[in-house]
């Protein structure tokens, strides 16, 4: 039967009807993409909350499945008009790059959210996500890299601790404090308090301008020798709520003490709002989340029993050193 | 003499007898072709925003669209109305067809006597390209269908909210279809592997549509047999019936080939009152009937309640909890396979005894309280498809204009909001449809009893043990919907 005109128009409709799909929505999108070079630079970012990053590759149904997207570090140049185009490949996130005066933008799944920055100084600026997204929020953050012309070099970007964080094993011991130092790094903790409670890490139009150092905290708490400390460990571990105990003779200080450490143990659960230095600027990227909500009392117990630990002065009578930026 | 609008039950109006135009309409060659390229283009589409649009279901086009639209109309709409008229213009089978066929609007019909005329093989007057094997008899019932729809089912919070799962699952189905058709013949893989076949064809039982015989005496001395056979002008029935003897819609995939092949005028489009028909043919349409009703159930418990667990359970691809997931899949399939069944087959166990009815099998018993669950599981899965196109309808317009989410706004609609249709009378809607299910369960079933149990007394006793187990079924159904 040989095809007659109908048959091979017949023919050509439906495979156009296979090809079509397929060819034209890319074909378009390769157009707009052009398009979009052609009026200024674009860089995409792609919020990727199981893998905590933000990545500049381009994240589709075929390829999120895979776990190893470059975390983004786009490389802007001084007075050079870039559009951002901001999307979420999972949840909403919400977008910050407090030092290229580019306030939180909620980036929700799905959508995409165009911004324009034009950088006024030369330097490296971190970006945050500031909505707390999934377990791996805390390692949403990067750095945007502004250069002052063409062949000029930027120092080093700056390391930031607890990658992969959220995945790290449970230790092998039960230790109160064992469990304590796992569960500040496995929350994410680290990311901004540092390793051993260092503090130090950056967060812009904060009172302090860096997060709260954390290693002097069994002092703040007036604990000034190892045994003492140990002693209110034993009646932490055996009298929760610790805010039932009425007195603990082994404990110097104890009501002082109690006191002190509830307040404590009230901002890690309850978190707070971090306060501007500047009130008419932007709102610090970073806020104390509060940790009751996602942490059992036990867990938030070992936590800061893990950090009073860390006040080495506790063992000896020495004091624990001050670092700049951080209130004693 | 009979009306030219009422066919041979004074109950159903003869549709194409009495809207002329459309009788003309479906006699053209390209229908179904027409719609089904239509829905190929559209599942290309889809299937491409599947593997190269967001990551991100609720805004990408296959998942919205197939798995919130297409599914709440056809399972809301098309199938009570239309019986399986989806499946004359499924784009999934198509390919294979058109290999089949090597021919997308005409016929390859040659006269037997005059020997081969092109490659292929000759089934009645028309030929076709393909091995055209026979489907095997063992295999000749929808137990393969059943364990396909189970094993999507499974997987259901996989593909909703996964667009690459969803495309891998809708293109292998292409895949599938199209390898089927090159080595069994005609609509095999319609009739006998298609998951979504397998409970369509169920439940148009209950639709209002039916394609039937005007006449059967004129099928009697038809010396055509266009219908089966083929001819010049049609294809013999694709779904390896013989359209004259048609009685129920299960396996009458509406293509209307039967309408056009017939040279006597005598194959018609009926519409009948819903629910008209009630017989059970096996234990797999049994079956199908019993795993329908648990799907519904489970799915009512997984996406509607508030056991956040059990959806973490169900959604192995992104928690990742394999031993979580094993359990719950194990759950459904003991539930779907043995539990809900063995209830049902215990009620009619004991109906059976209650009626002390030995002449009656406990075949026929349990086949006849499946009756109920036909309307009954029809009307429990719409009112769980109410609320996903309820609260999730809007996504439709806004991934109508961004169905790949690269930032299109083809319809000025991408940035509306997700937008809840009428909440607050989401329980009262599927309130009225299990109840409205179960009354038209209740008398498909006491029919079929009747059938069975021959007398009403014992009929009765027959039937009220399932009766009572479906009235227990319907109120764990309200109790989910509406708390």
């Amino acid at each position: 039967m040989k095809p007659t005109h109908r048959e091979l128009l017949a023919a050509s409709v439906v495979l156009s009807s296979l090809v079509a799909p397929v060819a034209v929505p890319l074909g378009v999108e390769a157009w707009r993409r052009d398009a979009r070079a052609a009026g200024m630079p674009t860089i995409t970012l792609t919020g990727l909350m199981d893998q905590g990053a933000w990545t500049d590759e381009e994240v589709t149904a075929g390829n999120a499945w895979r776990r190893d997207f470059r975390r983004a570090r786009p490389q802007l140049r001084v007075g050079g008009t870039v559009r951002l185009r901001l999307a979420s490949a999972d949840v909403v996130h919400s977008f910050a790059a407090p030092g290229l005066g580019i306030d939180p933008v909620e980036v929700y799944p799905g959508r995409v959210l165009e911004l324009t920055v034009t950088p006024a100084a030369s330097g490296i600026f971190e970006y945050y996500c500031t909505t707390v997204c999934g377990r791996p929020h805390f390692a949403m953050r990067g750095f945007l890299e502004v250069f002052p012309a063409e062949g000029d070099t930027l120092p080093p970007l700056p390391e930031r601790p607890g990658a992969g964080y959220w995945s790290i094993p449970p230790p092998a011991g039960n230790g109160t404090v064992a469990r304590g130092a796992w569960l500040y790094r496995r929350q994410g903790c680290v990311t901004c308090h540092g390793e051993a409670g260092a503090g130090g890490v950056p967060n812009p139009n904060s009172m302090n301008a860096l997060v709260p150092n954390l290693a002097s905290l069994a002092r703040r708490t007036f604990f000034f020798t190892a045994a003492d400390l140990g002693a209110f460990l034993t009646v932490l571990e055996r009298s929760t709520p610790l805010a039932t105990v009425k007195e603990a003779p082994a404990v110097p200080l104890f009501s002082l003490v109690k006191a002190q450490y509830l307040a404590t143990y009230h901002l890690v659960r309850d978190g707070r709002r971090s306060s501007k230095l500047d009130p008419a600027g932007h709102h610090p990227p970073l806020d104390m989340p509060a940790w009751g909500a996602r942490l059992s009392d036990d867990e938030l117990n070992a936590i800061l029993a893990y950090l009073l630990t860390l006040d080495g002065g506790a063992g000896d009578g020495a004091s624990p050193p001050h670092r700049k930026g951080e209130s004693p | 003499m009979r009306s030219p609008v009422l066919g041979c039950s004074p109950q159903r109006l003869d549709v194409l007898a009495a809207l002329p135009p459309l009788d003309r309409l479906v006699r053209r060659r390209w229908l179904p072709l027409a719609p089904a390229v239509v829905l190929l283009a559209l599942l290309a589409l889809f299937v491409t925003a599947g593997v190269l649009g967001t990551p991100v279901g609720n805004r990408n086009g296959l998942v919205v669209f197939v798995w919130i639209l297409w599914w709440f109309l056809l399972i809301a709409v098309l199938l009570p109305f239309g019986a399986r008229a989806w499946c004359a213009a499924c784009p999934v089978p198509l390919l294979g067809d058109w290999l089949q066929r090597r021919s997308l609007l005409g016929v390859r019909s040659a006269d037997p006597r005059a020997g081969k005329d092109g490659p292929g093989r000759l089934i009645g007057r028309n030929r076709y390209f393909g091995l055209a094997r026979r489907w095997p008899r063992a295999l000749s019932n929808i137990w393969m269908q059943n364990l396909g729809f189970l094993l999507l089912a499974t997987f259901s919070v996989v593909l909703l909210t996964n667009p690459l799962a969803s495309a891998v699952a809708v293109g292998g189905m292409v895949i599938l279809a199209t390898a089927v058709a090159l080595v069994w013949r005609q609509r095999s893989f319609c009739r006998y592997l298609c998951p979504v076949g397998g409970f369509l064809g169920l439940y148009s039982l209950a639709s209002a549509l039916e394609v039937r015989a005007r006449d059967r005496s004129v099928c009697a001395t038809c010396r055509d047999k266009g219908c089966i056979a083929g001819n010049e002008r049609a294809w013999g029935c694709p779904w390896l019936e013989y359209p004259s003897r048609l009685e129920r819609n299960c396996a009458c995939g509406f293509c209307l080939e039967c309408v056009k092949a017939c040279p006597h005028r005598n194959m018609g489009v009926f519409l009948r009152p819903p629910f008209a028909e009630r017989r059970l043919a096996g234990w797999d349409e049994a079956w199908k009937a019993y795993l329908m009703l648990t799907l519904a159930l489970a799915y009512s418990v997984v996406y509607g309640g508030p056991w956040g667990g059990l959806k973490d359970a169900a959604n192995i691809a992104e928690s990742g909890d394999w031993a979580a997931f094993g359990a719950y899949a194990a759950g459904l399939w003991a539930l779907a396979l043995v539990v809900v069944p063995g209830l049902y087959l215990g009620a009619a166990w004991l109906g059976r005894r209650m009626a002390a009815a030995d002449e009656v099998s406990v075949r026929q018993a349990a086949l006849a309280g499946a009756a109920s669950l036909v309307p009954f599981g029809l009307l429990v899965w719409i009112a769980f498809s109410v609320p996903l196109v309820l609260a999730n309808g809007s996504y439709v317009l806004a991934v109508a204009s961004d169905p790949f989410g690269w930032g299109w706004d083809l319809f000025a609609t991408a940035s509306i909001p997700w937008t809840p249709v009428v909440p607050h009378w989401t329980p009262w809607l599927q309130a009225a449809l299990v109840g409205g299910g179960q009354a038209a369960g209740l008398r498909s079933g006491w029919l079929e009893s009747l059938d069975a149990f021959a007398q009403r007394r014992r009929a009765l006793a027959g039937f009220a043990p399932t009766a009572v187990l479906l009235t227990l079924t319907a109120l764990l159904f309200l109790r989910l919907y509406t708390g």
